[in-house]
């Protein structure tokens, strides 16, 4: 196992650190006109209008308002949760303003109430979903809220590292990639290999 | 790397080597909701019993290779499958398909073609559009008739983005980037299925019965990949698109999703280019190809057939004026030579499936289950293409979809309010032996104070409408039919009339109704009964008109504030008066509804 495997998901959003990456000359170079498009998007051709900061200071507060977050989310869980809930029921569904198959009962006003208790109750403390906090899937919360932490540039530069840690990956183990077709049964490789 | 991003089936990527399995159990792999053992064999019969059935499925097949109108457009699909690469084979001889396989136990699968209308507009020579109706023709192979489909026993349930999920997205974007450009990104994978291989031994049942038109033999392929028309098809190849998401988000964090085939991603427009690159890029690097005719970078993308309007402040919703046409000339086909093959109902329901959940909400659910009943159909009507009188329902489901498509207008994603800016509103109705049948209203808006509430008997002219009889399931005799569902429904339509037509657009309403019945059937936004079902529509006909967002919550009716004022009109005089008094101790006051501001009006 090579040292970038033994480290963590989260080393990896500070791979401009790593060796491979900062030695990395993407494809700007390449002969390979597929990856001198991925750089050309990826460093220069992308960000045509330039964009100060998404967001100001008093913007960074609402990120953390419980009307548009949950909560904290810890990225590393986040990511590796991997689905998020899973939505069979349209849990997402009142977030725009539809309303769930009859089957779900989503009762805001608990039941045993009287008639007055249930008309304070429902209108004090109820909220319609519509303005609820989102629930999109964690995971992908979370990516969104990071990214709109840092400006167009760094967002991208950061996808640039990454892109090029898989393409250098991809690269050492193009070898062992190869050598694994082989073994496989031959029936199986013209899929694999059309593919 | 798939291990690496904490992705949870990472048997898949060795599975990718041995090839997947396309009967028997299909193992759970961790990503979706298991379900329970008999929820998996619902229907469901073994591998044995598939083995059974083999003679009389492989017979029903062979019968099946028989010239046709759609004989050489299908046989152009299936010459496509070879010539790529993607199926083995021509085999005129069963023989041969058992030398090639190593057994004769093979189930064959017999193709079918499904035509789907692909309109384009052109440029007419005066510079006017036109619309122009081309088709194209899938061939999708009859896994439920050759029994592989009832031997699949998906133990997951599946889950795909929906249009609830990215509309919700697009709302939180809106809230995190404030002024800032949004858009879209989506790729294509090409040949989707194709690409995942089948492990050998499961080869036998991915032969697929054809029609040579040009040699008028019967003909044999085997395909080496996955085919359409197969329940594991779609298992196997989202279990490709999960780790693939994966790698996208944890390691280049861009918020990926994916419907089947298609991967797309919604963020600020000045990466989403970036992001395009890199997720074609992740594709090419796991070995898969993309159709880069369908790569999209816009500030409106087209997402399964759902466009999501980035531009505006307040983001919308619309199917694009294309994928639109494409639908009707999808139902007219079907309406006009009043057949629908349950494999274009498949076709249809999907397409349908992905717009409907966000843009028709309620109203069109009951048609859509009607496509839905058809597609998986059993029995000999599984096998006559032709409507049967039986299935005016179907019919007339089509049309309704239809109509539907015509008069679709963008759906708005407005921002999020406070807590405390909805209007609730609880509505009762009352059904007393000898008496008028009463619905009473309360509604409070708490912005302005406006509390009040109100009594109206059910008009003579509404009343008239509603079935007077019902015959006994049991005895077959007719009976007198009570009406407190239709009653209720009219209590909440009272509701509305009466105070929301002068609410602003985009009001959020949560409406408490007591009856079970109402509760469901304005989800559903349909009622098995003509008469409930013209209240029902014409409640939510007008929750569409006023761009209200209704919210409907079952309450029980003792905790219901409005069956107090309900059963006022029934009262005596003194009991009148106190519930009066009651109503205004806690700050409602009666309004009168005049004859004309009746929703009755209305609905005769």
């Amino acid at each position: 196992m090579s040292p970038l495997e033994d480290q963590s998901i989260a080393n990896l959003s500070t791979i401009s650190q790593n060796p491979f990456v900062t030695s990395f000359q993407p494809s700007l170079n390449s002969s390979d006109p597929f990856e001198q498009r991925v750089a050309q998007f990826l460093f220069s051709g992308n960000v045509k209008k330039p964009e100060a900061l998404c967001l100001n200071h008093s913007d960074e507060a609402a990120l953390d308002d419980p009307s548009t977050t949950d909560h904290p989310v810890d990225p590393l869980r986040a990511t590796w949760s991997g689905e998020g809930p899973v939505s069979t029921k349209r849990s997402r569904a009142p977030e725009i303003g539809a309303q769930p198959k009859s089957g779900v009962r989503l009762r805001q006003v608990p039941p045993g109430l009287d008639r007055v208790d249930h008309l304070k109750f429902s209108t004090e403390k109820v909220a319609h979903p519509f303005d609820m906090p989102s629930n999109v899937p964690e995971d992908l919360q979370t990516i969104l809220r990071d990214n709109a932490r840092a400006t167009p540039e760094e967002v991208n530069q950061q996808r640039a590292e990454a892109m090029a840690y898989l393409f250098h990956r991809a690269s050492e183990l193009e070898l062992k990639n190869r050598e694994r077709l082989v073994a496989q049964d031959p029936r199986i490789q013209q899929v694999l290999r059309k593919s | 790397m798939v291990r690496l991003t904490g992705h949870k089936d990472t048997d898949y990527v060795r599975l990718l080597g041995e090839g997947l399995e396309l009967v028997g159990d299909l193992p759970p792999c961790g990503l979706w909701t298991t379900l329970t053992p008999e929820e998996a064999s619902l229907g469901k019969i073994s591998k044995e019993e598939l083995a059974n059935q083999r003679g009389s499925m492989n017979a029903e097949a062979k019968a099946r290779q028989v010239p046709s109108e759609e004989a050489h457009a299908l046989w152009k699909v299936t010459c496509r499958d070879l010539d790529r690469g993607w199926a083995d084979g021509p085999f005129y001889e069963k023989s041969e398909v058992s030398a090639f396989l190593g057994t004769s136990a093979w189930h064959s699968t017999p193709r079918f073609a499904v035509t789907t209308p692909r309109p384009s507009f052109e440029i007419s020579p005066d510079g006017s559009k036109v619309l122009v109706l081309n088709t194209k023709v899938r061939g999708v192979d009859d896994g439920a008739a050759s029994g592989v489909n009832s031997a699949a026993k998906v133990t997951g349930r599946m889950r795909c983005a929906t249009t609830d999920q990215n509309a919700a997205a697009i709302r939180l974007l809106k809230e995190l980037f404030p002024g800032c450009e949004l858009g879209g990104a989506a790729i294509d994978q090409s040949e989707a299925y194709r690409t995942i291989p089948v492990r050998w031994s499961e080869r036998r049942y991915c032969v697929t019965s054809n029609f040579d038109p040009v040699s008028k033999r019967k003909v044999w392929i085997v395909l080496r990949g996955h085919c359409f028309g197969a329940v594991a098809s779609v298992h196997n190849f989202c279990r490709l698109n999960a780790p693939i998401r994966s790698i996208a988000r944890s390691i280049l964090r861009f918020p990926a999703e994916y419907y089947m085939d298609d991967h797309f991603l919604m963020e600020r427009l000045s990466t989403a280019p970036g992001a395009m690159y890199c997720m074609k890029a992740i594709f090419r690097l796991a070995g898969f190809a993309t159709d880069d005719k369908r790569d999209q970078v816009s500030q409106a993308p087209v997402v399964p057939g759902v466009q999501y309007d980035l531009v505006p402040e307040v983001p919308e919703v619309s199917v694009p004026e294309l994928k639109a046409a494409r639908r009707i000339a999808q139902t007219d086909v079907a309406a006009r030579a009043n057949t629908l093959r349950p494999g274009a109902a498949g076709k249809l329901y999907g397409a349908l499936l992905f717009l409907i959940s966000h843009l028709f909400e309620h109203s069109l659910r009951g048609l859509l289950q009607e496509v839905s009943d058809r597609q998986h159909m059993k029995g000999p009507h599984n096998k006559v293409a032709r409507f049967l009188p039986e299935n005016k329902r179907l019919l007339d489901a089509l049309l309704g979809l239809r109509q539907a498509l015509v008069d679709l207008s963008p759906r708005i994603l407005r921002p999020r309010l406070p807590a405390g800016t909805h209007v609730t509103l609880c509505t009762d109705g009352m059904e007393t032996p000898g008496k008028p049948f009463g619905t009473g209203c309360l509604i409070r808006v708490p912005w302005s104070g406006l509390q009040q509430w109100c009594y109206s008997p059910v008009p003579s002219g509404v009343r008239d409408q509603w079935k007077k009889t019902v015959k006994c399931r049991k005895t077959g005799k007719k009976a007198p039919k009570r009406h407190i569902v239709n009653i209720e429904a009219y209590g909440a339509l009272l509701g509305i009339f009466t105070w929301l037509r002068s609410m602003p657009k985009g009001t959020r309403v949560v409406l408490f109704v007591d009856s079970s019945n109402i509760f469901a059937m304005l989800c559903r936004g349909s009622a098995r009964e003509k008469d409930t079902r013209i209240t029902i529509s014409t409640i939510l006909e007008w929750t569409e008109i006023l761009s209200l967002h209704l919210w409907v919550e079952w309450v029980e009716g003792e905790s219901n504030i409005a069956g107090t004022p309900s059963r006022w009109g029934t009262e005596s005089p003194s009991d009148q008066r106190k519930i009066v008094n009651d109503l205004r101790n806690l700050g409602a006051h009666q309004i009168l509804v005049a004859e004309q501001d009746c929703p009755g009006m209305l609905m005769s």
